[in-house]
Protein backbone atom coordinates (compact mmCIF):
# COMPACT_ATOMS: atom_id res chain seq x y z
CA UNK A 1 0.00 0.00 0.00
CA UNK A 2 1.26 3.47 -0.82
CA UNK A 3 2.17 5.56 2.22
CA UNK A 4 -0.16 8.40 1.30
CA UNK A 5 -3.00 5.96 0.95
CA UNK A 6 -2.35 4.41 4.35
CA UNK A 7 -2.29 7.87 5.91
CA UNK A 8 -5.59 8.99 4.44
CA UNK A 9 -7.32 5.75 5.43
CA UNK A 10 -6.41 6.17 9.06
CA UNK A 11 -6.62 9.92 9.27
CA UNK A 12 -9.63 10.75 7.13
CA UNK A 13 -11.83 7.65 6.84
CA UNK A 14 -12.00 5.97 10.25
CA UNK A 15 -14.76 3.57 9.24
CA UNK A 16 -12.75 2.36 6.27
CA UNK A 17 -9.61 1.93 8.35
CA UNK A 18 -11.51 0.10 11.09
CA UNK A 19 -13.05 -2.14 8.44
CA UNK A 20 -16.15 -3.23 10.25
CA UNK A 21 -19.83 -2.51 10.53
CA UNK A 22 -21.66 -3.48 13.73
CA UNK A 23 -18.66 -5.58 14.69
CA UNK A 24 -18.64 -7.45 11.37
CA UNK A 25 -15.65 -7.26 9.08
CA UNK A 26 -16.61 -5.03 6.14
CA UNK A 27 -14.78 -3.88 3.08
CA UNK A 28 -16.74 -1.09 1.42
CA UNK A 29 -16.76 -1.55 -2.36
CA UNK A 30 -19.95 0.29 -3.32
CA UNK A 31 -18.43 3.64 -4.17
CA UNK A 32 -20.35 4.01 -7.42
CA UNK A 33 -23.47 4.28 -5.26
CA UNK A 34 -21.96 6.68 -2.74
CA UNK A 35 -18.55 7.47 -1.34
CA UNK A 36 -17.53 7.98 2.26
CA UNK A 37 -17.03 11.52 3.55
CA UNK A 38 -13.54 12.35 4.81
CA UNK A 39 -13.30 14.20 8.09
CA UNK A 40 -12.68 17.65 6.53
CA UNK A 41 -16.10 17.38 4.85
CA UNK A 42 -17.76 16.53 8.16
CA UNK A 43 -15.94 19.37 9.88
CA UNK A 44 -17.01 21.84 7.19
CA UNK A 45 -20.66 20.91 7.68
CA UNK A 46 -20.40 21.00 11.45
CA UNK A 47 -18.68 24.36 11.21
CA UNK A 48 -21.49 25.63 9.01
CA UNK A 49 -24.24 24.53 11.39
CA UNK A 50 -22.49 25.50 14.60
CA UNK A 51 -20.88 28.81 13.60
CA UNK A 52 -22.09 30.09 10.26
CA UNK A 53 -25.71 29.11 9.77
CA UNK A 54 -27.72 31.93 8.23
CA UNK A 55 -29.61 32.38 5.00
CA UNK A 56 -27.76 33.78 2.03
CA UNK A 57 -28.39 36.80 -0.21
CA UNK A 58 -29.75 40.16 0.78
CA UNK A 59 -29.23 39.70 4.51
CA UNK A 60 -27.58 42.91 5.66
CA UNK A 61 -26.08 41.37 8.77
CA UNK A 62 -22.63 39.87 9.02
CA UNK A 63 -23.66 36.19 9.31
CA UNK A 64 -25.73 36.36 6.15
CA UNK A 65 -22.97 38.10 4.26
CA UNK A 66 -20.50 35.41 5.39
CA UNK A 67 -22.89 32.64 4.37
CA UNK A 68 -23.27 34.25 0.94
CA UNK A 69 -19.49 34.51 0.60
CA UNK A 70 -19.10 30.84 1.52
CA UNK A 71 -21.73 29.84 -1.03
CA UNK A 72 -20.02 31.81 -3.76
CA UNK A 73 -16.61 30.42 -2.76
CA UNK A 74 -17.91 26.90 -3.33
CA UNK A 75 -19.38 28.00 -6.65
CA UNK A 76 -15.92 29.27 -7.60
CA UNK A 77 -14.24 26.06 -6.38
CA UNK A 78 -16.66 24.00 -8.46
CA UNK A 79 -16.05 26.18 -11.48
CA UNK A 80 -12.28 25.82 -10.99
CA UNK A 81 -12.67 22.05 -10.67
CA UNK A 82 -14.31 22.00 -14.10
CA UNK A 83 -12.30 24.95 -15.47
CA UNK A 84 -15.42 26.87 -16.39
CA UNK A 85 -16.95 30.17 -15.29
CA UNK A 86 -18.70 30.46 -11.92
CA UNK A 87 -21.60 32.03 -13.80
CA UNK A 88 -22.25 28.62 -15.34
CA UNK A 89 -22.60 26.66 -12.09
CA UNK A 90 -26.08 25.97 -10.69
CA UNK A 91 -26.49 24.18 -7.37
CA UNK A 92 -29.09 21.43 -7.29
CA UNK A 93 -29.88 18.59 -4.91
CA UNK A 94 -27.99 16.01 -6.98
CA UNK A 95 -27.40 14.65 -10.46
CA UNK A 96 -30.98 13.42 -10.75
CA UNK A 97 -32.32 16.84 -9.81
CA UNK A 98 -29.96 18.49 -12.30
CA UNK A 99 -31.12 16.27 -15.16
CA UNK A 100 -34.76 16.81 -14.24
CA UNK A 101 -34.35 20.59 -14.13
CA UNK A 102 -32.60 20.58 -17.47
CA UNK A 103 -35.15 18.34 -19.15
CA UNK A 104 -37.99 20.45 -17.73
CA UNK A 105 -36.37 23.61 -19.04
CA UNK A 106 -35.95 22.00 -22.45
CA UNK A 107 -39.57 20.86 -22.44
CA UNK A 108 -40.68 24.36 -21.54
CA UNK A 109 -38.50 26.38 -23.86
CA UNK A 110 -36.95 24.22 -26.55
CA UNK A 111 -38.70 21.00 -27.52
CA UNK A 112 -41.71 20.80 -29.79
CA UNK A 113 -43.75 18.02 -31.37
CA UNK A 114 -41.70 15.83 -33.70
CA UNK A 115 -38.29 16.93 -32.34
CA UNK A 116 -35.78 14.16 -31.73
CA UNK A 117 -33.86 13.63 -28.48
CA UNK A 118 -31.13 11.00 -28.23
CA UNK A 119 -29.96 9.14 -25.14
CA UNK A 120 -27.87 5.96 -25.04
CA UNK A 121 -28.54 2.42 -23.95
CA UNK A 122 -25.97 2.80 -21.18
CA UNK A 123 -27.62 5.76 -19.46
CA UNK A 124 -28.51 5.72 -15.80
CA UNK A 125 -32.28 6.19 -15.50
CA UNK A 126 -31.53 9.71 -14.24
CA UNK A 127 -30.29 10.77 -17.68
CA UNK A 128 -33.03 8.88 -19.48
CA UNK A 129 -36.35 9.17 -17.66
CA UNK A 130 -36.33 13.00 -17.44
CA UNK A 131 -35.83 13.13 -21.22
CA UNK A 132 -38.46 10.49 -21.82
CA UNK A 133 -40.94 12.51 -19.79
CA UNK A 134 -39.93 15.77 -21.53
CA UNK A 135 -40.60 14.05 -24.87
CA UNK A 136 -43.95 12.70 -23.69
CA UNK A 137 -45.02 16.16 -22.60
CA UNK A 138 -43.98 17.92 -25.80
CA UNK A 139 -44.63 15.27 -28.43
CA UNK A 140 -40.91 14.95 -29.14
CA UNK A 141 -39.39 11.53 -29.80
CA UNK A 142 -36.71 9.79 -27.74
CA UNK A 143 -34.35 7.29 -29.38
CA UNK A 144 -31.57 5.30 -27.76
CA UNK A 145 -28.12 5.03 -29.32
CA UNK A 146 -27.03 1.40 -29.23
CA UNK A 147 -24.05 -0.05 -27.46
CA UNK A 148 -21.81 -2.79 -28.87
CA UNK A 149 -21.23 -6.23 -27.40
CA UNK A 150 -17.95 -5.07 -25.84
CA UNK A 151 -19.78 -2.31 -23.94
CA UNK A 152 -18.56 0.56 -26.11
CA UNK A 153 -21.01 3.05 -27.52
CA UNK A 154 -21.82 2.14 -31.14
CA UNK A 155 -20.42 5.25 -32.82
CA UNK A 156 -21.75 4.22 -36.23
CA UNK A 157 -25.25 4.07 -34.76
CA UNK A 158 -24.69 7.45 -33.15
CA UNK A 159 -23.59 9.01 -36.46
CA UNK A 160 -26.62 7.54 -38.23
CA UNK A 161 -29.00 8.98 -35.66
CA UNK A 162 -27.25 12.35 -35.66
CA UNK A 163 -28.09 12.63 -39.36
CA UNK A 164 -31.71 13.01 -38.23
CA UNK A 165 -30.73 16.30 -36.58
CA UNK A 166 -31.72 15.68 -32.94
CA UNK A 167 -32.16 18.65 -30.63
CA UNK A 168 -30.15 17.08 -27.81
CA UNK A 169 -27.98 14.11 -26.97
CA UNK A 170 -27.97 12.84 -23.37
CA UNK A 171 -24.86 10.76 -22.72
CA UNK A 172 -22.92 9.55 -19.74
CA UNK A 173 -19.20 10.20 -19.42
CA UNK A 174 -18.68 6.85 -17.68
CA UNK A 175 -21.15 3.97 -17.58
CA UNK A 176 -22.23 3.26 -14.02
CA UNK A 177 -22.38 -0.48 -14.80
CA UNK A 178 -19.71 -1.27 -17.39
CA UNK A 179 -17.25 1.46 -16.47
CA UNK A 180 -16.99 2.35 -20.16
CA UNK A 181 -15.35 5.75 -20.57
CA UNK A 182 -17.06 7.29 -23.56
CA UNK A 183 -15.04 9.27 -26.13
CA UNK A 184 -16.69 12.50 -25.10
CA UNK A 185 -14.70 14.90 -27.28
CA UNK A 186 -15.58 12.91 -30.39
CA UNK A 187 -19.21 12.54 -29.32
CA UNK A 188 -19.68 16.20 -28.47
CA UNK A 189 -18.01 17.41 -31.63
CA UNK A 190 -20.16 15.11 -33.82
CA UNK A 191 -23.32 16.13 -32.00
CA UNK A 192 -22.51 19.81 -32.35
CA UNK A 193 -21.84 19.38 -36.06
CA UNK A 194 -25.33 17.93 -36.31
CA UNK A 195 -26.76 20.88 -34.40
CA UNK A 196 -27.52 18.93 -31.20
CA UNK A 197 -26.84 20.15 -27.69
CA UNK A 198 -25.11 17.63 -25.41
CA UNK A 199 -25.99 16.88 -21.78
CA UNK A 200 -23.31 14.85 -20.01
CA UNK A 201 -23.99 12.79 -16.90
CA UNK A 202 -20.67 13.03 -15.06
CA UNK A 203 -21.87 11.42 -11.82
CA UNK A 204 -19.48 8.48 -12.15
CA UNK A 205 -16.71 10.42 -13.82
CA UNK A 206 -15.73 13.14 -11.39
CA UNK A 207 -12.97 11.15 -9.65
CA UNK A 208 -11.56 9.88 -12.96
CA UNK A 209 -9.65 13.08 -13.80
CA UNK A 210 -10.75 12.86 -17.44
CA UNK A 211 -9.25 15.58 -19.65
CA UNK A 212 -12.62 15.82 -21.44
CA UNK A 213 -14.23 17.09 -18.25
CA UNK A 214 -11.88 20.03 -17.88
CA UNK A 215 -13.17 23.03 -19.82
CA UNK A 216 -15.74 20.63 -21.28
CA UNK A 217 -17.08 21.19 -24.80
CA UNK A 218 -20.52 19.89 -23.90
CA UNK A 219 -23.45 22.23 -23.30
CA UNK A 220 -24.48 20.72 -19.97
CA UNK A 221 -22.84 18.54 -17.38
CA UNK A 222 -24.06 17.40 -14.02
CA UNK A 223 -22.96 15.40 -11.00
CA UNK A 224 -23.72 14.66 -7.35
CA UNK A 225 -21.61 15.64 -4.38
CA UNK A 226 -21.96 12.28 -2.65
CA UNK A 227 -20.06 10.36 -5.32
CA UNK A 228 -16.97 12.48 -4.83
CA UNK A 229 -16.61 12.40 -1.08
CA UNK A 230 -19.19 15.09 -0.44
CA UNK A 231 -22.53 14.81 1.36
CA UNK A 232 -25.83 13.67 -0.11
CA UNK A 233 -28.44 16.22 -1.15
CA UNK A 234 -26.14 18.48 -3.10
CA UNK A 235 -25.35 18.44 -6.79
CA UNK A 236 -24.24 20.64 -9.64
CA UNK A 237 -25.60 21.52 -13.04
CA UNK A 238 -23.10 23.14 -15.34
CA UNK A 239 -24.64 24.92 -18.31
CA UNK A 240 -22.73 26.97 -20.88
CA UNK A 241 -23.33 30.70 -20.46
CA UNK A 242 -25.48 31.00 -23.57
CA UNK A 243 -27.78 28.28 -22.24
CA UNK A 244 -27.98 29.94 -18.84
CA UNK A 245 -29.34 33.00 -20.64
CA UNK A 246 -31.55 31.05 -23.01
CA UNK A 247 -33.27 28.44 -20.83
CA UNK A 248 -36.29 29.42 -18.74
CA UNK A 249 -36.40 28.80 -14.99
CA UNK A 250 -38.42 25.76 -13.96
CA UNK A 251 -38.85 26.43 -10.25
CA UNK A 252 -40.29 29.56 -8.87
CA UNK A 253 -40.10 31.25 -5.50
CA UNK A 254 -37.74 33.09 -3.22
CA UNK A 255 -34.46 34.41 -4.49
CA UNK A 256 -35.10 34.27 -8.24
CA UNK A 257 -37.48 37.18 -8.74
CA UNK A 258 -36.22 40.53 -10.01
CA UNK A 259 -39.53 42.33 -10.16
CA UNK A 260 -43.06 41.16 -9.57
CA UNK A 261 -45.17 42.21 -12.52
CA UNK A 262 -48.46 40.41 -12.91
CA UNK A 263 -49.06 38.57 -15.16
CA UNK A 264 -45.46 38.58 -16.43
CA UNK A 265 -42.89 38.71 -13.63
CA UNK A 266 -39.27 39.46 -14.36
CA UNK A 267 -36.82 36.88 -13.10
CA UNK A 268 -33.17 37.12 -12.19
CA UNK A 269 -30.70 36.62 -15.00
CA UNK A 270 -27.79 34.23 -14.62
CA UNK A 271 -27.67 31.14 -12.44
CA UNK A 272 -29.87 32.82 -9.80
CA UNK A 273 -32.98 32.17 -11.86
CA UNK A 274 -32.45 28.42 -11.44
CA UNK A 275 -31.91 28.51 -7.69
CA UNK A 276 -35.34 29.28 -6.27
CA UNK A 277 -35.73 28.81 -2.53
CA UNK A 278 -33.10 28.20 0.11
CA UNK A 279 -30.23 26.08 -1.11
CA UNK A 280 -28.73 23.19 0.82
CA UNK A 281 -26.13 25.42 2.41
CA UNK A 282 -24.49 22.86 4.68
CA UNK A 283 -24.35 20.49 1.70
CA UNK A 284 -22.67 23.21 -0.33
CA UNK A 285 -20.16 23.71 2.49
CA UNK A 286 -19.53 19.94 2.43
CA UNK A 287 -19.18 19.89 -1.34
CA UNK A 288 -16.66 22.70 -1.21
CA UNK A 289 -14.63 20.84 1.40
CA UNK A 290 -14.79 17.65 -0.70
CA UNK A 291 -13.49 19.41 -3.79
CA UNK A 292 -10.68 20.98 -1.79
CA UNK A 293 -9.89 17.61 -0.23
CA UNK A 294 -9.60 15.93 -3.63
CA UNK A 295 -7.34 18.74 -4.84
CA UNK A 296 -5.10 18.41 -1.79
CA UNK A 297 -4.81 14.62 -1.99
CA UNK A 298 -4.28 14.98 -5.72
CA UNK A 299 -6.87 14.35 -8.42
CA UNK A 300 -4.34 12.74 -10.78
CA UNK A 301 -2.95 10.56 -8.02
CA UNK A 302 -6.42 9.44 -6.96
CA UNK A 303 -7.47 8.67 -10.54
CA UNK A 304 -4.27 6.74 -11.27
CA UNK A 305 -4.57 4.71 -8.08
CA UNK A 306 -8.25 3.91 -8.68
CA UNK A 307 -7.45 2.83 -12.26
CA UNK A 308 -4.73 0.54 -10.93
CA UNK A 309 -7.14 -0.92 -8.35
CA UNK A 310 -9.69 -1.66 -11.07
CA UNK A 311 -7.06 -3.20 -13.34
CA UNK A 312 -5.91 -5.37 -10.44
CA UNK A 313 -9.51 -6.43 -9.74
CA UNK A 314 -10.20 -7.18 -13.40
CA UNK A 315 -7.11 -9.36 -13.61
CA UNK A 316 -8.07 -11.27 -10.46
CA UNK A 317 -11.72 -11.71 -11.41
CA UNK A 318 -10.80 -12.83 -14.94
CA UNK A 319 -9.03 -15.82 -13.43
CA UNK A 320 -12.16 -17.10 -11.65
CA UNK A 321 -13.74 -20.04 -13.39
CA UNK A 322 -17.35 -19.34 -14.35
CA UNK A 323 -17.28 -15.61 -13.60
CA UNK A 324 -18.36 -13.34 -16.44
CA UNK A 325 -17.25 -9.73 -16.47
CA UNK A 326 -19.68 -7.46 -18.33
CA UNK A 327 -18.17 -5.64 -21.27
CA UNK A 328 -14.58 -5.18 -22.32
CA UNK A 329 -14.31 -1.49 -23.13
CA UNK A 330 -10.99 0.00 -24.19
CA UNK A 331 -11.09 2.47 -21.30
CA UNK A 332 -12.78 1.30 -18.10
CA UNK A 333 -13.06 3.43 -15.02
CA UNK A 334 -14.62 3.26 -11.59
CA UNK A 335 -16.75 0.14 -11.86
CA UNK A 336 -16.65 -3.46 -12.93
CA UNK A 337 -19.82 -5.55 -13.05
CA UNK A 338 -20.03 -9.29 -13.25
CA UNK A 339 -22.21 -12.38 -13.12
CA UNK A 340 -21.59 -15.72 -11.48
CA UNK A 341 -24.03 -18.00 -13.29
CA UNK A 342 -26.12 -19.85 -12.40
CA UNK A 343 -26.31 -17.70 -9.26
CA UNK A 344 -28.45 -14.58 -9.58
CA UNK A 345 -26.67 -11.31 -8.86
CA UNK A 346 -28.64 -10.99 -5.65
CA UNK A 347 -27.53 -14.43 -4.42
CA UNK A 348 -23.90 -13.55 -5.08
CA UNK A 349 -24.20 -10.17 -3.32
CA UNK A 350 -25.78 -11.74 -0.22
CA UNK A 351 -22.97 -14.28 -0.02
CA UNK A 352 -20.38 -11.55 -0.50
CA UNK A 353 -21.99 -9.64 2.34
CA UNK A 354 -21.61 -12.73 4.51
CA UNK A 355 -17.93 -12.70 3.62
CA UNK A 356 -17.69 -9.04 4.66
CA UNK A 357 -17.79 -7.26 1.28
CA UNK A 358 -20.29 -4.48 0.67
CA UNK A 359 -21.32 -4.48 -3.00
CA UNK A 360 -24.51 -3.74 -4.86
CA UNK A 361 -26.54 -6.10 -6.99
CA UNK A 362 -29.45 -5.40 -9.32
CA UNK A 363 -29.82 -3.19 -12.34
CA UNK A 364 -28.07 -0.19 -10.80
CA UNK A 365 -30.77 2.11 -12.25
CA UNK A 366 -29.53 1.20 -15.73
CA UNK A 367 -32.57 -0.71 -16.93
CA UNK A 368 -32.00 -0.06 -20.63
CA UNK A 369 -28.48 -1.44 -20.40
CA UNK A 370 -29.53 -4.61 -18.61
CA UNK A 371 -32.36 -5.13 -21.11
CA UNK A 372 -29.84 -4.70 -23.95
CA UNK A 373 -27.53 -7.27 -22.34
CA UNK A 374 -30.48 -9.61 -21.73
CA UNK A 375 -29.79 -9.96 -18.01
CA UNK A 376 -31.94 -9.24 -14.99
CA UNK A 377 -29.15 -7.82 -12.86
CA UNK A 378 -25.45 -7.82 -12.12
CA UNK A 379 -23.06 -7.46 -9.20
CA UNK A 380 -21.08 -4.24 -9.25
CA UNK A 381 -17.63 -3.72 -7.80
CA UNK A 382 -16.61 -0.08 -7.40
CA UNK A 383 -13.48 0.56 -5.36
CA UNK A 384 -12.27 4.00 -4.34
CA UNK A 385 -8.88 5.35 -3.37
CA UNK A 386 -9.29 4.31 0.26
CA UNK A 387 -9.50 0.66 -0.79
CA UNK A 388 -6.37 -1.43 -1.15
CA UNK A 389 -5.03 -4.12 -3.44
CA UNK A 390 -4.92 -6.46 -0.45
CA UNK A 391 -8.67 -5.95 0.12
CA UNK A 392 -9.31 -6.76 -3.52
CA UNK A 393 -7.17 -9.91 -3.23
CA UNK A 394 -9.32 -11.03 -0.31
CA UNK A 395 -12.39 -10.14 -2.33
CA UNK A 396 -11.08 -12.32 -5.16
CA UNK A 397 -10.56 -15.21 -2.74
CA UNK A 398 -14.13 -14.88 -1.45
CA UNK A 399 -15.47 -14.79 -4.99
CA UNK A 400 -13.45 -17.90 -5.81
CA UNK A 401 -15.21 -19.68 -2.95
CA UNK A 402 -18.63 -18.45 -4.07
CA UNK A 403 -17.89 -19.46 -7.66
CA UNK A 404 -17.13 -22.99 -6.44
CA UNK A 405 -20.43 -22.98 -4.57
CA UNK A 406 -22.19 -21.68 -7.67
CA UNK A 407 -20.82 -24.59 -9.70
CA UNK A 408 -22.20 -27.00 -7.08
CA UNK A 409 -25.59 -25.31 -7.21
CA UNK A 410 -25.48 -25.36 -11.00
CA UNK A 411 -24.81 -29.07 -10.90
CA UNK A 412 -28.14 -29.53 -9.05
CA UNK A 413 -30.79 -30.79 -11.40
CA UNK A 414 -33.41 -28.26 -10.51
CA UNK A 415 -31.48 -25.01 -10.70
CA UNK B 1 -46.52 -29.73 19.49
CA UNK B 2 -48.28 -29.93 16.13
CA UNK B 3 -46.42 -31.17 13.07
CA UNK B 4 -46.11 -27.79 11.39
CA UNK B 5 -44.62 -26.23 14.50
CA UNK B 6 -42.31 -29.23 14.97
CA UNK B 7 -41.06 -28.89 11.39
CA UNK B 8 -40.36 -25.19 11.90
CA UNK B 9 -38.45 -25.90 15.10
CA UNK B 10 -36.42 -28.59 13.31
CA UNK B 11 -35.48 -26.09 10.59
CA UNK B 12 -34.41 -23.48 13.14
CA UNK B 13 -32.40 -26.08 15.08
CA UNK B 14 -30.60 -27.07 11.92
CA UNK B 15 -29.77 -23.45 11.12
CA UNK B 16 -28.54 -22.81 14.67
CA UNK B 17 -26.03 -25.60 14.32
CA UNK B 18 -24.37 -23.76 11.46
CA UNK B 19 -21.77 -21.45 12.94
CA UNK B 20 -21.40 -18.60 10.49
CA UNK B 21 -23.65 -16.63 8.19
CA UNK B 22 -21.82 -17.53 5.02
CA UNK B 23 -22.17 -21.27 5.61
CA UNK B 24 -25.81 -20.79 6.58
CA UNK B 25 -26.55 -19.03 3.30
CA UNK B 26 -24.52 -21.56 1.35
CA UNK B 27 -26.70 -24.21 2.95
CA UNK B 28 -29.80 -22.32 1.86
CA UNK B 29 -28.44 -22.21 -1.68
CA UNK B 30 -27.82 -25.93 -1.66
CA UNK B 31 -31.46 -26.46 -0.61
CA UNK B 32 -32.53 -24.64 -3.78
CA UNK B 33 -31.48 -27.66 -5.79
CA UNK B 34 -33.87 -29.84 -3.77
CA UNK B 35 -36.96 -27.84 -4.73
CA UNK B 36 -38.95 -30.14 -7.05
CA UNK B 37 -38.85 -29.14 -10.70
CA UNK B 38 -41.65 -26.80 -11.50
CA UNK B 39 -44.31 -27.80 -14.05
CA UNK B 40 -44.31 -25.52 -17.11
CA UNK B 41 -47.67 -23.98 -16.28
CA UNK B 42 -46.54 -22.60 -12.92
CA UNK B 43 -44.23 -19.86 -14.24
CA UNK B 44 -47.17 -17.82 -15.51
CA UNK B 45 -48.06 -14.22 -14.65
CA UNK B 46 -51.22 -15.29 -12.81
CA UNK B 47 -49.11 -17.38 -10.40
CA UNK B 48 -46.52 -14.72 -9.69
CA UNK B 49 -46.54 -13.35 -6.16
CA UNK B 50 -46.93 -9.58 -6.32
CA UNK B 51 -44.59 -7.45 -4.28
CA UNK B 52 -41.57 -9.76 -4.35
CA UNK B 53 -38.31 -8.24 -5.51
CA UNK B 54 -37.30 -11.62 -6.95
CA UNK B 55 -39.72 -13.42 -9.21
CA UNK B 56 -41.66 -15.98 -7.18
CA UNK B 57 -44.30 -18.27 -8.65
CA UNK B 58 -46.65 -20.37 -6.52
CA UNK B 59 -49.47 -22.65 -7.60
CA UNK B 60 -51.53 -24.44 -4.97
CA UNK B 61 -53.89 -27.38 -5.30
CA UNK B 62 -55.83 -29.83 -3.17
CA UNK B 63 -55.14 -33.55 -3.27
CA UNK B 64 -57.23 -35.85 -1.11
CA UNK B 65 -57.85 -33.17 1.46
CA UNK B 66 -54.19 -32.18 1.61
CA UNK B 67 -52.59 -28.89 0.68
CA UNK B 68 -50.08 -29.25 -2.17
CA UNK B 69 -48.17 -26.60 -4.05
CA UNK B 70 -45.53 -26.04 -6.70
CA UNK B 71 -43.06 -23.20 -6.35
CA UNK B 72 -40.27 -21.55 -8.27
CA UNK B 73 -38.11 -18.43 -8.19
CA UNK B 74 -35.37 -16.87 -10.29
CA UNK B 75 -33.21 -16.47 -7.17
CA UNK B 76 -31.49 -19.43 -5.57
CA UNK B 77 -31.66 -18.20 -2.01
CA UNK B 78 -35.39 -17.62 -2.40
CA UNK B 79 -35.72 -21.10 -3.89
CA UNK B 80 -34.00 -22.44 -0.78
CA UNK B 81 -36.55 -20.63 1.37
CA UNK B 82 -39.40 -21.96 -0.78
CA UNK B 83 -38.03 -25.47 -0.27
CA UNK B 84 -38.22 -24.92 3.49
CA UNK B 85 -41.77 -23.56 3.15
CA UNK B 86 -42.62 -26.67 1.20
CA UNK B 87 -41.30 -28.84 4.04
CA UNK B 88 -43.50 -26.95 6.45
CA UNK B 89 -46.77 -26.67 4.50
CA UNK B 90 -46.90 -29.08 1.58
CA UNK B 91 -48.85 -32.28 2.21
CA UNK B 92 -50.52 -30.95 5.37
CA UNK B 93 -54.28 -31.06 5.89
CA UNK B 94 -55.86 -27.97 4.32
CA UNK B 95 -57.08 -26.58 7.63
CA UNK B 96 -53.72 -27.04 9.30
CA UNK B 97 -51.94 -25.30 6.40
CA UNK B 98 -54.42 -22.43 6.38
CA UNK B 99 -54.40 -21.81 10.10
CA UNK B 100 -50.79 -22.53 11.07
CA UNK B 101 -48.65 -19.84 12.62
CA UNK B 102 -45.72 -19.51 10.21
CA UNK B 103 -42.77 -18.01 12.00
CA UNK B 104 -39.56 -19.78 11.02
CA UNK B 105 -38.87 -17.51 8.04
CA UNK B 106 -38.93 -14.42 10.27
CA UNK B 107 -35.98 -15.63 12.34
CA UNK B 108 -33.00 -13.24 12.13
CA UNK B 109 -30.83 -16.18 11.06
CA UNK B 110 -32.78 -16.20 7.81
CA UNK B 111 -33.95 -12.62 7.50
CA UNK B 112 -30.81 -10.88 8.74
CA UNK B 113 -29.44 -10.24 5.29
CA UNK B 114 -32.60 -9.59 3.34
CA UNK B 115 -33.49 -5.96 2.84
CA UNK B 116 -36.94 -4.72 3.85
CA UNK B 117 -38.46 -5.16 0.41
CA UNK B 118 -37.31 -8.76 0.17
CA UNK B 119 -38.47 -9.51 3.69
CA UNK B 120 -41.89 -8.18 2.74
CA UNK B 121 -41.81 -10.25 -0.45
CA UNK B 122 -41.11 -13.45 1.47
CA UNK B 123 -43.97 -12.54 3.80
CA UNK B 124 -46.27 -12.08 0.79
CA UNK B 125 -45.27 -15.52 -0.52
CA UNK B 126 -46.01 -17.20 2.82
CA UNK B 127 -49.30 -15.30 3.16
CA UNK B 128 -50.29 -16.16 -0.39
CA UNK B 129 -49.83 -19.88 0.32
CA UNK B 130 -51.97 -19.72 3.43
CA UNK B 131 -54.62 -17.73 1.57
CA UNK B 132 -54.68 -20.43 -1.12
CA UNK B 133 -55.00 -23.10 1.56
CA UNK B 134 -57.96 -21.21 3.10
CA UNK B 135 -59.60 -20.87 -0.32
CA UNK B 136 -59.14 -24.55 -1.11
CA UNK B 137 -60.49 -25.44 2.33
CA UNK B 138 -63.61 -23.40 1.65
CA UNK B 139 -64.03 -24.86 -1.81
CA UNK B 140 -63.68 -28.39 -0.50
CA UNK B 141 -65.80 -28.13 2.62
CA UNK B 142 -69.27 -29.74 2.39
CA UNK B 143 -70.91 -26.30 2.65
CA UNK B 144 -68.34 -24.58 0.43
Amino acid sequence: MDDWQNVIRKRDFPMIARGNCRGKSTVYLDNAATTQCPRPVLWAMEDYWSLRHANVHRGVYCLSARATEALEETRQLTADFLRVSRDEIVFTSGATDSANMLAEAFALGELKRGDLVLATEMEHNSNLLPWLEACRRTGAVLELVKIREDGELDMEDLYRRLEKKPRLLAVTAVSNVLGTVNPLSQIVSSAHSAGAAVAVDAAQAMRCDLPELKSPDCDFLFFSGHKLMGPTGIGVLYAKAEWIDRLPPVRYGGGMLRELRIPEPEYESGVGKFEAGTLNLSGIAGLGAALEYLQVVGRRRIAAYERELLRHAEERLSSIDGLRILGAPKRRSGVLSFLLPPLQAYDAAVLLDKKGFALRSGRHCADALHARLGISGSVRLSPAFYNTGEELDRFGDALEQIAALSRTVGAGKHG
Amino acid sequence: MDEIRAEQEAILDELRQIEDDFTRYSYLLSLAALLPPCPEDVRQPENEVKGCQSHVWLKAREEQGLFRFSADSDTYIIKGLLYLLMNVLDGRPLRAAAEAELYFWKDPMLMGSFDDRRQRGIGYAAASLQKSAARLLKENSPTG
